[in-house]
């Protein structure tokens, strides 16, 4: 029922959005994990160790170029394991998408919405997106290809423009830098690149296949500089002390917005409005990406309706989980557990993709 | 299914109308100064609201309420006024001498400010001398409003460099960094208000003030190529010359090794002469100028040894961040010593020495 192809392009645009707001979500995590303003290393590190698994991944899976990680799984691991792997990812989706939601839920709560009840803000997001989300990918790759450039750029001004009056020596010191905490980040900053794991699913939706090793490149390439750009923003703005005693740095930042000749009575809300969309967006990305794998996993032919029995659990999680906040002291060991499974399955698949590959010719 | 959707969808948007709890413009009460005293064991929240809705920009009302906090504060406002008060345009907060030398209460504002999704952080911010409720309720003929009044002044002073914060923001994340922070003091002058000097704050408590001179000697070492160095005026060979510093650039060398740090500043001010005598040649002659030259390095010098032995002895705050850049630039050394930093800045060797040419003479000889 849905339009499956997208363009390189658009797959590109897919992934750089989720990871934005993965990143930012995640961005307190980096901030207090690493004692000095040298988290973005984690980050540079992260995007080396993710470069080389995107090159091995790309490199096996050339001969399954029309399968998702999952369907790949079906040929290459007996039934049970691909069927694991289909629960894990589609656990993993509608873990990482209720989180969002809340987070998002949350700020909107706090910042514009202040009587009207948490759950009406998370009903209202998940219909919404649910129904966008339902008309298929084609559908969200242009939503996405349209938000990238009229809310993400101006955002990323907008978080720009409110460094002013930045302490800019606040990237200092560097050296001796706190290796325990960068090297424990990594993974943290690892899980942020969250575009990893959807290109195992969105590179089979591509029309121009040939193009996705060099778009996945691309891809880290952006995200990992957009990614180390913000740690640097919030790190001048605030210090490392006081980054890392902020809920939403994002957020905080934008109370800062002073563009010369504009008046906002809250400067912060017009940052919010534009994040509305960006994250709006992501969640009808990993909806229909949490379709999809739950469609492979379940071998169904009608993929639709898997949408809708998202919109309960997808409310129940987001109700019933504690806002990020609440559980940054719990969240280490989930992270490392996550970004290890992300990680270790593609290369799995891929090695074992690259064996059946070779014995076959 | 569609049609699930679709009335699924048109009912939200009638229950879901993200206006439901709005307050129109008209309704509220704008709030654009509050000071706040210590008051027994509660605080004294003053609030001036200027009359913008009723059409005069230059009327205001000032409220005041007791509460423990600024949540208590807007909870009486909202029992005793027809309106809802917003925060939304404050301008500025003004806290009183008393409460700024109780740094658990001093504590508990700052995080309320911080933690708030509705204050800004670019809230301006200055301590009162005395009491905040003088401040506020001071009549100012030629601007009534007491907060647009600080705002402006607030932000004149930060862009001349003559005061170091004027935000929140600016002041907690110095408080974060260092410790301390020089927040502007402002004084009933007459039938206005005026700000000459600065609170010194150490971790969250008021320690003592910095007099005009002293607070100009600590902002040349802090941002010296936007000093705003009040005119040098020097008495040499019976004349008093009038020397203006327009441009000052600064190195500076900090050693720390072991327990014993030592600081020097290299300043060098490039001078114009302001005023002079009609009919002495005298500045046409090197040796005279070279005499100003070391009378006003004696003068300035003299300004920055006091204000920096106050600091280092009277107050034991380091307001020229020294701390900052040992950490940021020698964080090894600086591991050693933080516990004990305090006291190694007391003891520190800390030197200013000034160079000094006179550019030009202005436009006659």
């Amino acid at each position: 029922m849905f339009n499956q192809d997208i363009t390189p392009y658009q797959n590109l645009s897919i992934l750089l959005l989720v990871s934005f707001v993965l990143q930012s979500m995640l961005m307190p995590v980096l901030l207090t994990g690493v004692d000095g303003p040298e988290g973005w290393i984690s980050v540079l590190i992260a995007a080396l160790i993710l470069f080389f698994a995107i090159k091995a991944v790309n490199k096996a899976m050339k001969t399954y170029d029309e399968d998702t990680i999952i369907s790949v799984s079906d040929k290459v691991f007996p039934k049970f394991i691909s069927k694991l792997i289909g629960i894990y990812y589609i656990f993993m989706f509608l873990t990482v998408n209720s989180l969002i939601m809340k987070d998002f839920a949350e700020q909107v709560k706090l910042m514009m919405m202040f009587r009207t009840p948490l759950s009406t803000v998370i009903v209202a997001i998940l219909l919404t997106a649910a129904y966008a989300a339902k008309k298929g990918i084609h559908t969200i790759a242009n939503i996405t290809n349209i938000v990238l450039l009229t809310s993400l750029i101006p955002y990323l001004l907008i978080i720009i423009f409110s460094t002013y009056y930045a302490d800019y020596s606040n990237i200092f010191p560097v050296y001796p830098p706190d290796m325990e905490g960068i090297l424990k980040s990594v993974p943290n900053a690892a899980l942020s690149f969250f575009g990893f794991s959807l290109l195992l699913f969105s590179n089979s939706r591509v029309s121009a296949k040939g193009k996705n090793p060099k778009i996945n490149k691309r891809y880290l390439l952006i995200s990992a500089v957009l990614y180390m750009v913000s740690y640097l923003l919030i790190i001048v703005k605030f210090g490392t002390k006081e980054a890392a005693n902020l809920v939403w740095p994002f957020v905080s930042i934008m109370k800062f917005v002073n563009i010369p000749g504009f008046f906002f009575e809250s400067t912060e809300i017009v940052g919010l409005c534009l994040q509305i969309t960006v994250i709006f967006t992501s969640i009808c990305i990993l909806a229909f990406f949490t379709n999809l794998a739950m469609q492979e996993t379940f071998k169904t032919k009608e993929n639709g309706y898997f949408i809708f029995i998202q919109i309960p659990i997808l409310y129940l999680m987001a109700a019933g989980l504690p806002g990020m906040y609440m559980m940054f002291p719990y969240i280490q060991i989930p992270i490392y557990i996550l970004s290890g499974m992300n990680l270790f399955i593609p290369l799995l698949a891929a090695y074992a993709a690259g064996r059946k590959y070779k014995r076959s010719t | 299914m569609k049609k699930l959707t679709l009335s699924l969808l048109i009912i939200s948007t009638i229950l879901l109308c993200g206006c439901w709890d709005s307050v129109e413009i008209n309704k509220r009460e704008y709030l654009f100064a509050v000071g706040i005293d210590k008051k027994e064991d509660k605080l004294n929240f003053i609030s001036e609201i200027p009359k913008i809705n009723e059409g005069s920009e230059e009327d205001r009302l000032v409220y005041s309420n007791e509460g423990e906090s600024f949540a208590d504060f807007y909870h009486l406002n909202y029992l005793h006024s027809d309106k809802v008060i917003s925060d939304r345009l404050m301008q500025v907060i003004v806290l009183g001498e008393d409460l700024a030398r109780d740094s658990e209460a001093m504590k508990r504002i700052f995080d309320e400010i911080q933690r708030s999704p509705q204050m800004n952080r670019r809230v301006k911010i200055c301590i009162a001398k005395g009491k905040a409720e003088d401040i506020i309720n001071t009549e100012i003929p030629s601007s009534p409003i007491v907060g647009r009044f600080l705002s402006d002044m607030l932000v004149k002073l930060k862009r001349e460099s003559q005061q170091d914060v004027f935000t929140f923001d600016e002041a907690i994340l110095n408080l974060g960094k260092t410790g301390n922070a020089m927040i502007p003091l402002v004084e009933v002058n007459e039938k206005s208000l005026k700000i000459e000097r600065a609170a010194i704050i150490k971790e969250y408590e008021l320690v003592g003030f910095l007099e005009t001179d002293e607070l100009e000697a600590v902002m040349l070492l802090l941002d010296p190529s936007n000093a705003n160095i009040r005119n040098i005026n020097v008495e040499t060979d019976g004349t008093t010359i009038s020397l203006d510093a327009v441009d000052v650039t600064m190195t500076d060398k900090i050693r720390l090794k072991g327990d014993k740090l030592s600081v020097d500043y290299y300043v060098t001010l490039y001078c114009y002469v302001d005023s002079f005598i009609i009919g002495n040649n005298s500045l046409e002659d090197r040796y005279f100028l070279n005499r100003v030259k070391e009378e006003s390095i004696k003068k300035l010098s003299e300004t920055s040894t006091d204000t920096i032995d106050k600091l280092q002895t009277q107050y034991k705050a380091d307001l020229l961040r020294i701390k900052d850049k040992l950490y940021k630039y020698n964080k090894n050394e600086y591991e050693k010593v933080r516990d004990k930093y305090d006291e190694i800045f007391a003891q520190a060797d800390i030197k200013v020495y000034y160079k000094m040419q006179i550019k030009s003479t202005g436009l006659v000889k």
